[in-house]
């Protein structure tokens, strides 16, 4: 196969991943029972999170129109998982619009960042797609770690995509900066940083940072403001971000794994 | 209202993470990463303080209401 021709097989894994998860996976990398898995996973985590939340998670996010048409419903980061999001939006409808309140139901923070962490699970299974279209193609891994699997790692632990192709340097490197930040980040903010409701704009971004963000928003996420703290902006700045690094840093671990697979190959 | 240290701190703390991140991203050896992380927090601190002093002189000299 050649270069042009396997970029764009490629290309199409990842961009039937983000219309529905597992499907670059089943159409074009052949690997028909991880697609399923991943499928069944984001999808069944999304309705998971949908149920928590009463389906009020759907009014964080907006309707596109052209007119009095609605073309797109818009909500970060859940936007990786297209057709999960549009289905949802199309079909549920907000307890609120009920005329109750989400703040009655028990599960909803929880509901709130897993429905986050869907949108991302659902970037992470692109990545990972991509990965085995190149892995196929090179005829093998090698006993090599994978692009995908070091993405995926990455967002279970920022530097751990690094540690498993033997970086060790800059998995710590990455790993101290990253979950520095991101506490000193929840310290400024008074360890109200994480508020979807209030701040979801912020948290698309935060969310980015992948199972650690999850665990702290489920332990900090019931101490909501009672006055606003001095630095709580630059605690916003610092979580997001190092929800944004964290993903500069599983594309480093992506591409850093495929190079060395490609090196393997020759 | 935090003061000019402390605003400066946060971004030296700030410029210093994002070199690391950045650094670590194009670069594979320890001391490239290492002076890179220096040369990038610098120069985007910085720039950063460099709009700072170009807002306080602009709304010193001209957006005040009695300038």
């Amino acid at each position: 196969m050649t270069g042009p021709e396997l970029r764009a097989r490629v290309g199409t894994a990842v961009a039937l991943s983000l219309l529905l998860p597992g499907l670059g996976h089943i159409w074009v990398a052949r690997r028909t029972r991880a697609g399923l898995l991943a499928l069944l996973l984001v999808e069944g985590l999304f309705a998971a999170s949908l149920a928590m939340t009463g389906g009020a998670v759907l009014d964080l996010g907006f309707w596109l129109h052209l007119g009095r048409t609605r073309l797109l419903f818009l909500q970060l980061p859940e936007f990786a998982n297209f057709v999960g999001l549009q289905c949802a939006a199309l079909f549920v409808q907000s307890v609120e619009m009920g005329g109750r309140s989400p703040v009655e139901l028990p599960w909803r923070d929880l509901g709130y960042s897993l429905s986050a962490f869907t949108g991302v699970l659902s970037g992470a299974v692109a990545a990972h797609a991509a990965s085995s279209v190149l892995v196929a193609a090179h005829g093998g891994s090698r006993g090599l770690t994978t692009p995908g699997r070091a993405a995926l790692a990455t967002f279970l632990l920022p530097g751990l995509g690094h540690w498993l192709t033997g970086r060790r340097f800059k998995a710590l490197w990455f790993g101290g900066w990253l979950l520095g930040l991101l506490c000193l980040g929840l310290a400024l903010g008074d360890f109200a940083d994480f508020d979807r409701a209030r701040h979801p704009y912020y948290f698309a971004g935060q969310a980015l940072g992948g199972v650690p963000t999850l665990l702290a928003y489920l332990l900090v996420a019931p101490r909501h403001l009672t006055s606003v703290p001095v630095f709580l902006d630059h605690g916003l700045l610092y979580t997001t971000c190092a929800g944004l690094f964290t993903m500069i840093v599983a594309i480093d671990a992506y591409r850093r794994a495929e190079s060395d697979l490609e090196k393997a190959t020759r | 209202m935090p003061t000019l240290f402390q605003h400066a701190l946060l971004l030296f703390v700030f410029s210093a993470s994002l070199g690391a991140t950045i650094s670590a991203f194009r670069d594979e050896e320890p001391r490239a990463i290492l002076r890179g992380t220096v040369r990038r927090g610098l120069l985007f601190a910085a720039t950063v303080a460099a709009f700072g002093l170009l807002g306080l002189l602009l709304e010193s000299q001209f957006l005040r209401p009695d300038s």
